[in-house]
């Protein structure tokens, strides 16, 4: 019986963790606007 | 319905609140159009007061009225009518806070409080203008003495029970609101006072604008944190979702009380008399804060994509599109947390050391801090009156009302756009804060920016547009709508989600870490600043 309830929250762990693949993807999407953001004004302050 | 006696003084906060942000706002539609040349002022009322109403009204008076508003209503949703002592100790607290609102509106009105938002030295106001900001900081030191005394007394009746997250946070919030306000507190009893009044002739400058950011960048998150509950507790429910963590959300609001206050010198980077050293020192933990920021990103999109996946949602993206785009309590909110993310990239770079001297007291900053605390943090406070100024007045939000207030967040994310997205720009291009319209004697560089300084006042009238809509919304909420109940939207946790670890309450390890962190941070260059302490400035009045 616990094996089948450890094999349950497994399951549903897999699961949950296939469902927030668009807030991984989303999260990275954040940061990398943050990094080319910063990268810009970085470029600026070397040009002068 | 929480207890009507709450619900007032919930109400009481929110009115004085919404009065500030109308006068702030007409104080910032002059400024607009009179930087972009397009008008002068008449009567001998000049720029740089308008800039002091503006930003003391919308920043300190209509943000701190409505957080306190607010948090008064969570915590007597989420823990039970207020107890007696806690209750009038919020009056005490509103007292104080609006006698202090009215004195510093008058001595701006009046022209003797011409000292900008920051009110830096030399520039010098009336005392009573002094006398006036400690009114509204030690009235809200009444506020939060009282939240804690609720939360105290609840704990001890429910034997130590886990906190209702909402409370937990305003705990926190008006905890990092209490230690931050300990150094504008100091200055201006100290400092501002004694030498405005006359009795000492000269000011310490540096030490003043340390003791000011001390403050002014924890102020930022005060401001942003109870925006925070609203996207942690309050957006779940009204999506038809479930709070992705307790356990997350609370220790992204210990990670924002121990990184957001000893960080206050990458506001003073260009400023001599501070070592590299220390700068370079609290640059760093001023990037600590990114990870509760994208704990709190990552939480939020976690939230939309469950919620959505339940709702059959398809593809990586699909649960974005099944949102309720046309519920302006999730609308509002939504659009400022989107807007986050261009003013926290923008944040970053202002506290980049080399960065900073790109746009260091350019009008770029001025853009930034109107996506954060103007966007970001407005708009999520707008979603919020939406539903709670029905719900204190038993009333409810119709659905004309909430059409209107989709118009209301577009018209806001318009001018916005145009206004802030003009201040980025012509600020990179080298273009001055805190001044009034020149051209520099027509100096080819200045007529560069004038195109630029014209987005800015479309932009402006739009956002103005948008207040006399939200007054509208705010006031037909308040007092026409139908009587009906409303409903404080309380989000409850995902049951998968782990179990919240007790130590996240325990306050005197946070507060303790808190206060090392800023011993480490400001001791040793504190001392250096009074070691060799420049002879001090007599005060300035210009206008």
């Amino acid at each position: 019986m616990p094996q089948l309830q450890s094999e349950y929250k497994e399951k549903v762990k897999v699961k949950k963790e296939k469902e927030l693949l668009g807030t991984l993807l989303s999260v990275m999407g954040v940061g990398l606007f943050i990094v080319l953001s910063w990268a810009a004004v970085y470029l600026l302050y070397l040009s002068r | 319905m929480i207890d009507k006696r709450d619900a007032q003084l919930s109400l009481g906060f929110l009115s004085v609140s919404f009065m500030a942000l109308f006068i702030g706002a007409i104080a910032g539609l002059l400024q607009t159009l009179v930087r972009s040349g397009t008008i002068e002022l008449p009567l001998s009322i000049g720029y740089y007061q308008l800039l002091t109403a503006h930003g003391v009204l919308l920043a300190l008076i209509f943000t701190t009225f409505f957080i306190v508003g607010f948090l008064y209503a969570g915590i007597s949703k989420t823990m039970g009518a207020l107890y007696d002592v806690p209750r009038r100790t919020g009056w005490l607290g509103f007292a104080m806070m609006t006698f202090g609102t009215i004195l510093a509106t008058i001595f701006i009105l009046l022209n003797k409080a011409t000292v900008l938002y920051t009110f830096y030295a030399p520039l010098q106001a009336s005392p009573w203008f002094y006398v006036a900001l400690v009114h509204v900081v030690v009235g809200s030191w009444l506020c939060a003495f009282s939240m804690w005394n609720q939360y105290y007394i609840w704990k001890r009746r429910t034997k130590n029970k886990l906190s209702p997250l909402f409370s937990y946070m305003a705990v926190m919030t008006m905890a990092l609101w209490f230690i931050a306000t300990l150094g504008v507190a100091a200055t201006v009893i100290l400092q501002f006072i004694p030498w405005s009044i006359g009795w000492v002739d000269k000011i310490d400058i540096l030490i003043s604008r340390t003791l000011f950011w001390y403050f002014g960048h924890p102020l930022v998150y005060f401001w942003l944190l109870p925006a925070y509950m609203c996207w942690y507790v309050v957006i779940p429910k009204i999506i038809g979702g479930k709070i992705f963590s307790d356990a997350l959300a609370r220790l992204s609001f210990v990670l924002f009380l121990l990184f957001s206050i000893p960080v206050g010198f990458h506001h003073q980077l260009l400023e001599p008399g501070i070592s590299h050293s220390w700068k370079f020192f609290q640059v760093v933990l001023t990037f600590m804060v990114i990870v509760p920021s994208l704990m709190t990103a990552f939480s939020m999109f976690a939230v939309f994509e469950t919620a959505g996946r339940k709702k059959g949602a398809k593809g990586l993206f699909g649960w974005f599109k099944v949102l309720p785009w046309k519920d302006v309590r999730f609308f509002a909110p939504m659009m400022g947390m989107l807007i986050f993310v261009p003013a926290g990239a923008g944040g970053i770079i202002n506290a980049s050391h080399q960065l900073n001297q790109v746009i260091h007291n350019t009008l770029w900053v001025t853009g930034h801090f109107h996506l954060t605390v103007a966007s970001t943090v407005a708009l999520t406070f707008f979603g919020i009156a939406y539903w709670l100024v029905p719900y204190l007045s038993g009333r409810t939000l119709t659905p004309q009302m909430n059409r209107l207030g989709i118009i209301q967040t577009i018209l806001w994310t318009v001018g916005m756009a145009f206004m802030s997205g003009a201040m980025h720009l012509v600020g990179l291009f080298g273009a001055p804060r805190r001044t009034a319209y020149t051209t520099y004697s027509d100096h080819p560089q200045a007529l560069d920016w004038v195109p630029y300084q014209a987005a800015m006042a479309i932009g402006g009238t739009i956002l103005f547009i948008a207040i006399l809509l939200l007054m509208y919304i705010i006031g037909y909420l308040a007092f026409k709508a139908p009587k009906g109940e409303m409903d404080f939207p309380v989000g409850e946790v995902e049951e998968e989600a782990a179990a919240t670890p007790v130590i996240l309450e325990n306050w005197k390890l946070w507060v303790g870490i808190c206060a090392a962190l800023i011993l480490i941070a400001y001791t040793i260059p504190f001392w250096h600043m009074i070691e060799h302490g420049p002879p001090g400035s007599p005060g300035y009045k210009f206008w």
